[in-house]
């Protein structure tokens, strides 16, 4: 069996998004209904299995012997007590989410309470080389807009490593950002570029990770509140970031609002560093962008 | 001299999807190995309160899983054995050491993780069926003992001692056994086969537990969750109260009991509309052996639909009595023959009670039946609506009821042992035969019927055509006196209309 991969960082993480859950999803506890990337240990699951009544774990394991860590983590789900809670999904979750199926043409039934995506990977990945699709960003999209047509209010939890963090889809973006800044009258270019000089990659991704989920889930009818996003060092001291969505359905409109997070708040918004399983405030040195008047 | 070899892996495929041509017979091995393992942990425990066996269906796995005692290293070994079981054909429902090697016909892979109680280790095995069948199919002839040491593995890892499991994948079901993930067939295969508690909706489920537990040595149910439901045994509605019937080897007054059973009978008439869910069932440790249609077979010579007018199990005591491999009948042999023999006393018993029921049945119905014909006769003499012409039919219809009654008076009044059923019914029967007879000597006088000729004033020719008319009537509708009484009444009653007298 593979050793264990929990850290007390990511422990803190969990409990965080433990908090974040009963916060949010309290009338509901005990009947809630999860979607993620578990892991064959189940630690997430494990901490919450009292708030749950549907577990739908994706789990793509590793090649050649696919099925050792699949196997694994029905097995944690037995030895917890909770094996007729969960359901496997076998596959790269992505491709479930494009796909709407797993491996085995097993439906992705929406819709989520909580949706987990623990990558330990990084979000920006391309398919090839180069320019290919960014999958994992197409996943999300596509994830947001799935549980859209429920219009059910939701948490989405997002981990990652922080490859592929200087694809210039980020700087890009940023870019855009400033010039949609100025167009309502806010000189956000000694920000921006503070962002985009900073020596830490994880401070670009606290920025594109919430604004690309507030514009997906706005384009939905969604409003989007994040949590302070948090860093921390992971298995084997990998960078890892985590951020956590409320998403709330609203119906007042049939065009799409703007997102309700100004681009000011986003950028403006803290960041939390978890160190041996401690969370602590972070000075990463960055000019606050003042509101128009 | 090079190694000789005696058996080679094309064995494996003969047994593994030979013995098996219903594959969900395959769980229930599987669920066999769990429900010995649940007992053996009971005795060792003397826990009351036990863990569900657990079976999972996630395509394109299916998981079985129990709390049961687990297996040690020995025994984790012998798991890889092919026809090598070390349990106790006395106790255990499993012994032949081959249900296990019947998953290589499901699947591609069998894996199971394993840990005893009280052994700080837990075992995982994995059979690589696929490899094995692959390598069978190609001709290699690879020998058996050769085939199932170079795929199956052997690991072990650490544990708490105090934990006791086994832990079983049925890797990538066949495309051939996908059947297995009709998880509604499967849910009914296992509910009629497995050795489940009685549905607590079954109103005399424990009653019947109490006496299997009382009667049957070491009687066992177990609880089972199956995708997270949990399952019970299967019962029709409209069900009479139990009765129970123990059948011993002969007919001496120490003859050890070699099989218990209960049935209970149908509140309606004959057989049971839940056709599934009716007639008996033989089960060995509480599994069922065969399914309604083998006791049928083997207990009812003459009148088999009778099997079906109860439902219910006969628990088989007798070890020499043994399942086929595939459980769906006995080991031919002495033992079985008798217990065939015997308890053919049951069907004996319940072809007597469907009898029993039938005539009774037959018989009340007779009395409702004869109520009603001499009130509507009683009401249409006094409303002077039945013509004189019907007269003969109205007394042969009187005469043939009060035949009828008496006919099963007398056969029911002859019974050496009449239930109060049977007492009631004689009381009822008998007073409905006395007003038929008072009935009829009314009708002999001819008081109440309508006679047309006195209504109007019919001339000897009109009269000689009415009664022309009236015997063709008769003649061509003798075989339906409803009708000849309908058009004759509708013929006087035209006539009273049309030859009204001013």
């Amino acid at each position: 069996m593979a050793p264990s991969r929990f850290t007390q960082n990511k422990q803190t993480v969990r409990d965080l998004q433990g908090e974040t859950i009963k916060n949010h999803l309290k009338g509901r506890l005990g009947n809630l209904s999860y979607f993620g990337l578990p892991s064959d240990e189940m630690k997430d699951i494990m901490d919450w299995k009292a708030l749950f009544s549907v577990f739908i774990a994706v789990e793509r394991g590793i090649v050649p012997n696919t099925w050792e860590r699949q196997y694994l983590l029905m097995f944690s789900a037995f030895m917890n007590d909770i094996l007729s809670k969960v359901t496997l999904l076998r596959g790269d979750i992505d491709k479930v989410i494009l796909e709407g199926r797993d491996d085995d043409g097993n439906a992705l039934n929406y819709p989520f309470d909580v949706i987990t995506l623990d990558y330990s990977g990084g979000l920006l990945y391309r398919e090839k080389e180069g320019r290919g699709r960014q999958y994992r960003l197409e996943a999300i999209k596509e994830l947001i807009q799935k549980q859209a047509g429920y219009k059910t209010n939701y948490l989405l939890f997002v981990s990652s490593n922080l490859d592929n963090c200087k694809d210039t889809e980020i700087k890009n973006t940023l870019l855009n950002l400033q010039t949609e800044l100025l167009r309502y009258g806010t000189d956000a270019k000694e920000t921006i570029q503070a962002y985009l000089n900073h020596e830490k990659d994880e401070v670009r991704l606290k920025l594109y990770v919430p604004y690309f989920v507030n514009q997906i889930a706005a384009g939905c009818n969604y409003n989007c509140e994040t949590e302070p996003t948090i860093f921390y060092l992971g298995n084997q001291d990998t960078r890892m970031m985590n951020f956590r969505f409320w998403l709330t359905y609203d119906p007042r409109t049939t065009a799409p609002r703007f997102p309700r997070e100004s681009l000011v708040q986003i950028i403006n918004s803290p960041m939390t560093e978890i160190k041996e399983g401690v969370c602590c405030k972070t000075n990463l040195r960055l000019p606050k962008l003042q509101r128009p008047i | 001299m090079a190694k000789e070899y005696f058996a080679y892996g094309s064995v494996l495929e003969a047994l593994s999807s030979g013995l098996y041509p219903d594959k969900r017979h395959v769980i229930r091995e599987f669920v066999q190995n769990a429900f010995d393992a649940v007992n053996d942990w009971k005795k060792i425990s003397g826990e009351q309160s036990l863990s569900p066996i657990e079976i999972r269906i996630q395509k394109p796995s299916i998981f079985i899983a129990d709390r049961g005692i687990g297996m040690d290293e020995n025994q984790a070994h012998i798991f890889r054995y092919l026809g090598y079981s070390t349990k106790d054909r006395k106790e255990d429902v499993g012994f032949r050491g081959i249900g296990k090697d019947s998953g290589v016909a499901v699947a591609e892979k069998i894996i199971v993780t394993t840990s005893r109680y009280q052994v700080p280790k837990r075992y995982t095995i994995v059979i690589d069926a696929q490899k094995m069948l692959d390598e069978t199919a190609s001709g290699r002839n690879t020998p058996l003992e050769e085939l199932l040491e170079k795929n199956t593995a052997l690991s072990e890892e650490p544990e708490i001692s105090d934990l006791h499991y086994t832990f079983v994948e049925l890797h990538n079901i066949r495309k051939d056994s996908h059947t297995l993930f009709d998880t509604s067939k499967l849910k009914d295969y296992l509910r009629r086969n497995c050795p489940l508690p009685f549905d607590p909706q079954f109103t005399y489920a424990d009653e019947i537990t109490q006496r299997l537990k009382t009667n049957i040595p070491n009687f066992s149910a177990i609880d089972m969750k199956f995708n997270g439901e949990k399952l019970y045994k299967p019962f029709p509605s409209n069900y009479l109260r139990p009765e129970y019937e123990p059948i011993f080897s002969n007919d001496k007054e120490d003859a050890p009991l070699i099989a218990y059973c209960w049935y209970c009978g149908n509140k309606e008439k004959g057989q049971f509309a839940d056709k599934d869910n009716s007639g008996l069932v033989y089960r060995v440790k509480n599994f069922a052996v065969g399914d309604r249609h083998l006791t049928r077979k083997t207990l009812w010579s003459t009148t088999p639909e009778r099997a079906f007018y109860f439902f219910g199990e006969i628990h088989v005591l007798n070890e020499e009595v043994v399942p086929s491999s595939d459980r769906t009948d006995f080991k031919d042999n002495e033992a079985r023959d008798n217990l065939y023999q015997r308890c053919q006393r049951i069907a004996q018993i319940l072809s007597q009670r469907a009898g029993t029921e039938s005539a009774q049945r037959t018989f009340d119905d007779s009395i409702t039946s004869a109520k009603e014909l001499l009130g509507l006769r009683e009401k249409k003499l006094k409303e002077n609506v039945t013509p004189i012409e019907v007269k003969p039919l109205v007394e042969y219809e009187i005469r043939k009821t009060i035949e009828d009654i008496e006919k099963r008076l007398d056969r029911t009044s002859r019974k050496r042992n009449p239930s109060i059923k049977d007492m009631e019914l004689v009381q009822r029967g008998a007073a409905v035969a006395e007003s038929a007879k008072e009935f009829l000597k009314a009708v002999e006088s001819k008081k109440g019927f309508s006679d047309i000729r006195q209504q109007i004033e019919l001339n000897e020719q009109a009269e000689q055509v009415y009664q022309v008319i009236i015997n063709c009537l008769k003649e061509e509708l003798s075989s339906d006196p409803g009708l000849l009484e309908r058009i004759i009444s509708n013929i006087n009653k035209a006539m009273a209309k049309f030859f009204k007298r001013p």
